[in-house]
């Protein structure tokens, strides 16, 4: 007996389950709709189950409508099954769902990632800005510094002939007056020669100066160059100073090194140079030169048995205007060691000095092997 | 163009001093050539043209250049002469205080005949000026005034 065919139960029924079923037929519908509108949307297969699982429910409500009037029991129970199946299956795979999609950030989450990734391309942007200005300030040091470079050159055109032109007019009166006017005297004479010494010597200093800054502007022109050949060249103008002298000469064999040969030459004719002066009044003076080899570097030495110097002042060697004897010992314009510093550090190379007073002084600087033959 | 070796040297220099020194330098050489003293550039170009009071100039044997000078120096007065087709034969030498590699280069560019540096020391500018004097007025063979 049916809701005891009490026709108010029967229409309960069927309303209630007219409406389940109304509702969920409605339900995969509008998720359909969802799934088809929101193509990112992750596992949207769960989405289908869903709707498969809520459309069996509904067929369930209309089915026990039907069994009312129609008693279909197989079919009904057959459809309720499919029902049972299908909701045991969706059920199963959201609970195994559940990890995966708990991965998935929450929009809270994005919104957080989101401000945070905004903050970084607010800095980004910002350190871009500051790139930017960099270059700027960049380039205006550049063109200041090109500038100051012109300047330079202005500069030491000037020294070069406007200071050189008064001494050459001081020495020449000097000259002309010490020659021309006998009444001078031996005094006289004497101051007159002093003064012309004086002017002779800033001009020295001018040109030794010049040349110092030359060689910090110069563009180095590099080409192997057999050193012994070098030094033999550099004696052989060296000796004027020489002449006279007992110097003993102990030159081994060196390596060949590429460099630029005209700085390379004012190197060495400084050294050796120095080793002259310095040994002055040694007999016999002793001057040797040898070199070692490192992994990446040519050594070379250069030894003398002269004056030396305290290792306290060896800081103020390779000075510009620092000289550690007063002239009247060893003349000199305390430019020649600065400016084979400058060359050597130009070439990549190293320069160094050991020495004790009364018992000599070695030089020694490298120059970068993979700039050699 | 008619150089001989009996033609005036011309000494184009604006610093008294200079003049002075060299002068007398020259006066302790055997040469005997009058030397025509011209205190700028525009001076120079006035004399080789004829133009103010050098109407009756004669052709100089060789001109010694200053190059740093008022007015027009030394560069623009070489470029002016050996551009130009009645001048361009006579020697010139620039005699300069500078030993900047660019007034080097750019004076032969122009086609200047010998570059000479001043020295500083009186007694060394005195052998310049002695060897400038005898090489130019000497040894050297300037172009005849058939050639020119």
């Amino acid at each position: 007996m049916c809701y005891d065919w009490d026709s108010r139960v029967i229409w309960l029924h069927v309303v209630s389950d007219g409406f389940i079923a109304l509702a969920y037929y409605s339900i995969p519908l509008t998720l359909l709709y969802f799934v088809s509108k929101r193509k990112d949307l992750a596992f949207d297969w769960m989405f289908l189950c869903f709707a498969l699982f809520i459309v069996a429910c509904g067929t369930t409500h209309l089915m026990e409508i039907l069994n009312i009037w129609h008693p279909t029991y197989w079919l009904s129970g057959t459809i309720k099954a499919l029902t049972a199946l299908s909701s045991i299956v969706t059920a199963i795979l959201l609970i195994r769902l559940v990890p995966q999609a708990l991965r998935i950030p929450s929009p809270s989450e994005l919104r957080a990632a989101n401000s945070a990734l905004e903050g970084e391309i607010q800095e980004r942007t910002k350190a871009l800005e500051r790139v930017a200005s960099l270059n700027g300030e960049l380039v205006q040091q550049t063109s200041n510094l090109e500038a100051s470079n012109k300047e330079l050159e202005t500069f030491s055109y000037s020294v070069s002939h406007d200071l050189r032109a008064p001494l050459r007019h001081i020495n020449g009166y000097i000259q002309l007056l010490v020659e021309e006017s006998p009444e001078l005297g031996p005094d006289g004479t004497n101051y007159a020669n002093r003064i012309a010494k004086s002017a002779g010597h800033m001009g020295v200093l001018i040109d030794n100066l010049l040349a110092f800054s030359h060689t910090g502007k110069a563009v180095l022109s590099r080409e192997p160059i057999d050193s012994n050949a070098m030094i033999e060249q550099a004696r052989e103008e060296l000796l004027p100073d020489a002449q006279g002298r007992a110097i003993e000469w102990k030159i081994e064999s060196l390596p060949n090194v590429v460099a630029d040969r005209t700085l390379l030459r004012q190197s060495w004719l400084n050294l050796l140079g120095n080793a002259i002066k310095y040994t002055r009044g040694r007999n016999p003076a002793v001057i040797t030169i040898g070199s070692k080899e490192t992994a990446s570097e040519h050594e070379f030495f250069i030894r003398d048995n002269g004056a030396g110097f305290d290792m306290r002042h060896v800081n103020k060697l390779f000075g510009v205007f620092q000289r550690l004897h007063v002239p009247e010992e060893f003349e000199g314009t305390g430019i020649g060691l600065a400016n084979v510093h400058r060359i050597i550090t130009r070439h990549g190379g190293r320069i160094w000095a050991e020495g004790k007073p009364g018992e000599g002084a070695t030089f020694y600087f490298t120059l970068p092997r993979g700039t050699s033959t | 163009m008619n150089i001989n070796p009996g033609s005036p040297i011309l000494l184009v220099d604006d610093s008294i001093d200079d003049v002075q020194l060299i002068l007398t330098a020259l006066k302790r050489t055997d040469l005997k050539n009058k030397v025509i003293i011209l205190r700028d550039g525009d001076e120079a170009l006035d004399y080789l043209y004829h133009r103010g009071g050098f109407a009756q100039r004669e052709d100089p044997a060789v001109i010694l250049l200053d190059i740093k000078m008022p007015k027009v120096n030394g560069l623009e007065v070489l470029q002016q002469i050996k551009s130009d087709e009645k001048l361009k034969s006579i020697p010139v030498v620039m005699l300069t205080s500078s030993n900047q590699d660019s007034d080097i280069n750019r004076s032969y560019g122009l086609g200047s005949n010998a570059y000479v540096v001043k020295p500083v020391d009186f007694a060394r500018l005195r052998e310049t000026v002695r060897t400038l004097g005898t090489f130019w007025m000497r040894v050297n063979q300037s172009p005849m005034p058939s050639a020119a």
